[in-house]
């Protein structure tokens, strides 16, 4: 799935790994007592290198399942597999993102991107290079040494992609990175995303409530239905590679976000389902 | 969410001119974006100064007012002249208990933050802990803390310590309550995301949660520090001798009322320059983390 490498990105450095869910079910008590079922039943096999989008109403359990995934959540059926092991611990060759771009106030960009090897207890010195690499392919190279409360919300979103980057992780774990930022900046940092992930070679599961960036994205769009939630479809979007903004204008694009807008409007809807919202 | 489009620290240099000026410029610079991070607690220091002198003024103002229009007698209400003479009369024996209840307070202080941090921490991370701590916190804050006086008396004798020991059983509990809410107020995707970095849970709270806490733990500081001068001065009632409660104690038994307003005006300048030292301190260490709360 690797696209034609541009000079301006570094090659691949690390394969991805395949992954799996087998059977995945999550049940958690609520404030009530009562016994919720989240997720149920959840098969899905992940080739490596794969950029999977998985869309759902709002409450589907679709963040949940990304964390078990990721093995920063335990599932209560089944189990999920990565690179052939069972993951019973959070995945620390996986580069994480979440809504909130949780960098840390008192460190510089620089030093934030940089956090990734401290945490590990590596030195970081070695990395810098990566990491203002990294900025500059964000067009961030003057802010490495800025603090994050001087920039815009896209621009620290920029700087929590560089993070999850830097490290040049197999797998990359996205749960609605861009879902707090306006339209304009998420398209721009949907190209951005796009030309980074294709680089790298990472697998990547992509948890988001926008049918557009899911189709423009993903190789697949896993579709979730509401509480419990299950797989109800999963389409393979056939859109050639590199996926840049010209993408959003091929007829295909709009018949895959309408085919997805349709399956989503047909469950989403908050119905007359049995699940009890805590 | 997230902090809003923000520029580069644009840097000015500051006069240290006329008082008329610099409060200008500073209204003027008010509605600006971030400034240099030093000159930001230089320029809210200078201000806050300025308002601190026009405070004393107008207390100043009303004091003789008090005096010349209201007649109130010397023996109840000196003149401010007689107490800036009882200044330079006592002024070794001010000098002395004021170092004495220095001393006091900055020991209470450092035992109440050492204590209270190390405390929060179980209390902060084993639910079992917090249900069974702020029980105890409550109760033991409950207790007027005059009342222990005399029991530590007992238990320490008169002295120094005694009066330590009663500044510390007030002042640790406002460490202990925002140190603890400070690591549990944490976001938990940030420490998720520590986790997916292989951080172990000693990394995470040095590197993240500590610093997390950092603005909320300097909240009970400030609280810490003006009770550890309370707790000081009750322990000089009780127990007597030295110190610059005791000093009020004294005065006022001699009817020496130029002394007494002396000893409390000494009291009042210590807890504010302990108050602006760990304010100070605050701006430092908090200088990059942004005025209000970031995350949503």
């Amino acid at each position: 799935m690797t696209g034609s490498t541009t000079a301006k990105y570094p090659a691949a450095a690390a394969a991805g790994l395949p992954l799996r869910a087998e059977g995945l079910g999550k049940t958690f008590r609520s404030a009530r007592g009562a016994a919720v079922r989240a997720l149920d039943g959840i098969d899905l096999s992940i080739a490596p290198g794969e950029f999977v989008s998985i869309l759902g109403p709002s409450g589907c359990g679709k963040s949940t399942l990304l964390a078990i995934l990721a093995g920063l959540d335990k599932a209560t059926q089944g189990a999920a597999v990565v690179g052939g092991k069972p993951v019973t611990a959070p995945l620390v060759d996986a580069g994480v993102m979440f809504q909130r771009d949780l960098l840390l106030d008192w460190h510089t960009c620089e030093d934030n991107i940089l956090m990734q090897f401290k945490m590990r207890g590596q030195p970081t010195a070695p990395h810098r290079d990566r990491a203002r690499e990294l900025l500059a392919l964000v067009g961030m190279e003057s802010a490495a040494q800025r603090y994050p409360r001087e920039l815009s919300g896209g621009m620290r979103q920029r700087v929590a992609i560089c993070r999850a980057l830097v490290h040049e992780p197999p797998l990359l774990f996205l749960d609605e990175p861009f879902g707090a930022l306006d339209a304009l900046t998420r398209e721009n940092l949907n190209t951005e995303l796009a030309a980074l992930t294709a680089h790298s070679g990472a697998t990547v599961v992509f948890v988001t409530h926008g049918i557009d960036e899911a189709v423009f994205l993903g190789d697949r769009a896993v579709v979730m239905s509401a509480r419990p939630g299950r797989i109800i479809a999963d389409v393979r979007i056939d859109l050639p590679h590199p996926r840049g903004a010209h993408i959003r204008e091929l007829p295909e694009f709009t018949a895959y976000t309408a085919r997805l807008r349709k399956l989503l409007a047909h469950d989403g809807r908050p119905d007359h389902r049995e699940g009890v919202r805590p | 969410m997230s902090g809003t489009g923000q520029h580069a620290p644009t840097r000015h240099k500051v006069h240290p001119g006329t008082g008329g000026d610099t409060l200008g410029a500073d209204r003027a610079a008010a509605g600006g974006g971030p400034r240099g991070a030093a000159e930001l607690a230089g320029r809210l220091a200078q201000m806050t100064v300025v308002w601190y002198v026009v405070a004393v003024l107008l207390v100043w103002l009303a004091w003789e007012i008090a005096i010349v229009v209201g007649g109130t007698p010397d023996y109840l209400l000196p003149t401010p002249s007689q107490v800036a003479s009882a200044f330079r009369t006592y002024r070794e024996p001010l000098q002395h208990h004021a170092w004495f209840t220095t001393r006091e307070v900055l020991i209470a202080f450092a035992l109440s933050v050492a204590g209270g941090v190390l405390l929060a921490i179980p209390v902060a991370f084993f639910k079992s802990v917090e249900r069974v701590a702020y029980p105890l916190i409550v109760m033991m804050q409950a207790v007027p803390k005059v009342a222990l006086g005399p029991l530590f008396i007992v238990w320490f004798g008169f002295g120094l310590s005694t009066n330590v020991v009663i500044g510390v059983s007030v002042a640790i509990f406002p460490v202990i309550v925002n140190t603890a809410l400070g690591l549990t107020g944490i976001d938990p995707d940030l420490v998720r995301l520590g986790r997916s970095m292989g951080g172990s849970p000693m990394r995470l709270f040095w590197l993240v949660r500590l610093p997390t806490a950092l603005p909320s733990i300097f909240a009970g500081l400030k609280v810490a520090v003006t009770f550890a001068v309370i707790g000081a001065v009750v322990g000089e009632f009780i127990v007597g001798g030295s110190g610059l409660g005791y000093l009020t104690v004294s005065a006022s038994g001699n009817q020496n009322v130029p002394l007494l307003f002396a000893s409390v005006i000494a009291l009042a300048v210590l807890g504010v320059l302990f108050y602006a030292a760990i304010d100070v301190a605050e701006r430092l260490v908090l200088r990059h983390h942004p005025q209000s709360g970031n995350r949503g």
